[in-house]
């Protein structure tokens, strides 16, 4: 809208208006200046009335459907234009009819309610284009919403794949030392024979080198409620707590402990069944046992 | 069937001589005037569909528009007053 078109251009584009052969856009401009022009009104009504005259010279031809369309294209056009410009023209009598300014004992002209004035149209009309607007802003935010969530998603396959390679890694690197750690050239193994009738069989593995201890046993049964196996390593002067475990649903055991130990001080090897969290000194006789020397 | 008013011996009178005054100041413009007058008035175009039309720049097209109606309302002006319209 161009409310602010300057009166010279406007009062150029009058002869134009009255025939009715202004583009759109421009006619919306002229007709706003118009409508708050009293000079360009009285021009415009003049040259409407010249207008007029023409069909005095017109010679009858048939109305072909293109030439009708297009006329009744613009004459709709241009009735809500005129609508419009009455409307604005009519702005400050309607401001001056309000309550707020008319005198007490005047009865104001009734308004049709349905009637919606010229501002009330542009803003359902950009209304519209705003709607417009906004449908394709969601489909761009969907589309944006479902490529983010892509995104993520293949993150997040990334970061699971990345960790469980690096649980892979840790894994395989474990295996590895506690193949070192069973098979080295300076590993111990010690036999550990068992009293009990399940007959619970382990072995404890001391690499020397890297002073780790890996115990392996078979057949365990669960202790009892409450209760739980420790592992000691005994010497000629201590029992040193190696830690408790508790063997899996098919009686398998395997735990590791680093501890540095002297070569010829161990003396034997032994699990006892201990309250739960373990004990400092063993409390009970050696479930399992064997010898160093 | 369609029905006509009955006719008005005066009433023709005015009309007819109303018709030639016009006829006659539309017959004094340019023609390329004349013709961009016709095209609006009578073929609906705007002066954007003109300019297309007639391969003219549109700045020719509302000039000439513009003197077009100037003329023609002198015209009939000029002509009323001699004939007493």
């Amino acid at each position: 809208m161009s409310d602010g078109m300057t009166h010279e251009v406007a009062s150029e584009a009058l002869e134009a208006l009255a025939l009715d052969a202004l583009d759109a856009s421009e006619r919306e401009g002229v007709i706003a200046h118009v409508a708050g022009c009293a000079e360009c009104q009285r021009e415009l009504a003049v040259l409407e009335s010249t207008v007029s005259e023409i069909a005095l010279a017109a010679t009858p031809l048939p109305m072909v459907p293109e030439r009708r369309d297009r006329i009744r294209a613009r004459l709709l056009a241009r009735a809500g234009a005129d609508r419009a410009m009455a409307e604005r023209a009519f702005a400050d009598v309607r401001a001056e009819s309000s309550p707020s300014a008319r005198p007490s004992g005047v009865v104001p002209l009734r308004q049709s309610p349905r009637r919606m004035n010229a501002s009330a149209w542009m803003a359902m009309a950009a209304g519209l284009v705003a709607i417009v607007g906004m449908g394709g802003f969601l489909m761009m935010s969907r589309e944006r919403d479902a490529m983010r969530a892509s995104l993520q998603a293949v993150q997040a396959e990334r970061g699971a794949r990345v960790a469980a390679m690096d649980s892979l890694r840790t894994t395989l690197e474990e295996k590895d030392r506690m193949i070192a750690n069973l098979t080295g050239a300076q590993v111990a193994v010690m036999t550990l024979a068992s009293q009990s009738p399940t007959s619970p069989t382990g072995r404890m593995f001391w690499d020397q080198a890297h002073d780790a201890w890996t115990f392996v046993a078979h057949q365990v049964p669960m202790p009892k409620s409450g209760r739980t196996y420790q592992l000691w390593l005994v010497t000629p002067t201590a029992k040193i707590n190696a830690g408790t475990f508790m063997p899996k649903s098919n009686g398998e055991v395997m735990m590791q402990a680093t501890y540095a130990l002297a070569k010829d001080s161990l003396a034997a090897v032994a699990v006892t069944d201990e309250p739960m969290g373990g004990s400092p000194q063993p409390t009970t006789a050696p479930m399992m046992v064997a010898s160093a020397r | 069937m369609q029905q006509t008013a009955p006719s008005d011996p005066g009433l023709d009178a005015e009309a007819s001589e109303r018709r030639r005054i016009v006829t006659s100041a539309l017959a004094e413009l340019p023609a390329e005037q004349r013709e961009t007058l016709e095209l609006g008035y009578y073929g609906g175009l705007s002066q954007s569909e003109i300019a297309e039309r007639t391969g003219q720049p549109l700045g020719t097209v509302k000039t000439r528009m513009r003197l077009a109606m100037q003329k023609l309302r002198s015209q009939l002006q000029i002509l009323r007053s001699e004939g007493g319209a």
